[in-house]
């Protein structure tokens, strides 16, 4: 699957970790940033998910590097929100069929100029059960069962997980 | 992909998924990696801060008094947990548990010009460091002896800088070996550890480290270097 978000690899070799940084370095930040949903916090996240790169290297087994990268960024970020009991998520409608009278439909939601921000915050105002899943499918493009390996969750919970924030979203959306 | 992928999604759902999969990338500032790989504290401030100055204390101490030998040790990871997380209730700067070491609470004030606050526990060779570090109760063991990382429970060995240790499969805990001395941090995710010890300036040199023992051992009631 061509991605421009996800760049080219080479699963034959171990890169060195000034390589995956350097190389994946724009990978992890976009990650990051789309899970955490600010700079600061997504630099202190590619901080840490560096630091675990670098250690992780010395037994990584060639293959799918990108997937590695991208768990070891997710489950980072899942530590950190377990650890640091960050800010109270917003709750979103939970019903995703249920949609407002009179307000823009998601087409017109598509061409508002200044939707990427606003997604972002939705993206952000998700639990992160939910958004780490949705990012992993839809913004990122791995299958159910890439992301139930990567979260270590049945593939069926993955399904839910990414159904239901879909449907928060959309509901976030129009209203 | 696999059958599941192919389950039919409701339009709904394939147009949520489109306007995700149309956000664009977001590029890290100028620099912003190199910094990283320096190990440079961009915006982590008085926790880096803070940890840095932790860890460098407990490794200076560790490493900056010697003669206790070589004997084994297996740090009792449930006893010191129990400690940290009794310590950890009462709050810092005050009597949360019982010590017969009177002097600890006139060690409580360490490194004040690093924004940090402690409590020094001394029980037989043992040594507890507490810190308030951006909230978040970090305690700092040091016993002497040489860390028996066989009969740890299971974890994972590791090197940091350089520093052979051990961290917990699940909890924050990771038991360093350093010098004559066994180092064993609770609160701090492995990860942090690693951050904190990069971040010590002149880490490594006996030099700095005996220069850090000295400006610290007299608030932590510790006999200064020879």
């Amino acid at each position: 699957m061509a991605d421009p978000q996800r760049p080219d690899l080479d699963p034959a070799s171990v890169p060195t970790w000034e390589e995956v940084a350097h190389t994946h370095g724009r990978f992890l930040y976009s990650l990051a940033y789309r899970l955490t949903g600010n700079h600061q916090d997504t630099q202190d996240l590619v901080q840490e998910v560096l630091l675990r790169v670098r250690r992780g290297l010395l037994t990584y087994q060639p293959g799918n590097l990108e997937g590695w990268l991208s768990r070891i960024t997710t489950n980072t970020f899942l530590d950190r929100v377990r650890k640091q009991k960050r800010r109270p998520t917003q709750a979103l409608p939970d019903d995703p069929d249920r949609v407002i009278a009179g307000v823009p439909s998601l087409e017109e939601q598509m061409a508002a100029s200044d939707l990427p921000d606003h997604l972002q915050q939705l993206l952000a105002d998700l639990a992160p059960d939910f958004r780490v899943p949705v990012i992993l499918k839809d913004v990122l493009g791995y299958s159910y069962e890439e992301i139930a390996q990567q979260l270590d969750v049945p593939i069926g919970t993955v399904r839910s997980r990414i159904h239901r924030g879909r449907g928060r979203l959309k509901a976030a959306l129009t209203t | 992909m696999t059958a599941s992928d192919f389950l039919p999604e409701e339009d709904w759902e394939s147009d949520i998924s489109a306007l995700l999969g149309g956000l664009p990338n977001v590029a890290p500032p100028d620099g912003f990696i190199t910094e990283a790989l320096d190990h440079r504290p961009l915006h982590a401030g008085r926790l880096v801060a803070g940890l840095g100055a932790a860890v460098f204390v407990a490794f200076g101490v560790a490493i900056g008094l010697g003669g206790f030998g070589q004997s084994s040790v297996v740090p009792e990871l449930s006893a010191l947990n129990a400690q940290h997380a009794a310590a950890s209730a009462g709050g810092l700067g005050t009597a949360s548990y019982d010590s017969d070491d009177e002097s600890a609470d006139d060690a409580v004030e360490v490194a004040p010009n690093l924004d940090l606050q402690a409590r020094i526990v001394r029980e037989e060779d043992l040594r507890q460091a507490v810190y308030d570090v951006g909230g978040d109760q970090v305690s700092i063991f040091s016993q002497p002896g040489v860390v028996d990382f066989d009969e740890l429970p299971s974890g994972t060995i590791i090197t940091i800088e350089g520093v052979t240790a051990w961290e917990a499969a699940d909890d924050n805990v990771v038991v360093l070996q350093t010098a004559d001395y066994a180092v064993t941090i609770i609160g701090l995710e492995p990860a942090e550890v690693e951050r904190a010890i990069a971040d010590i300036p002149g880490q490594g040199t006996a030099a700095a480290v005996g220069r850090l023992v000295n400006e610290f051992t007299s608030q932590l009631g510790f006999p200064d270097l020879p």
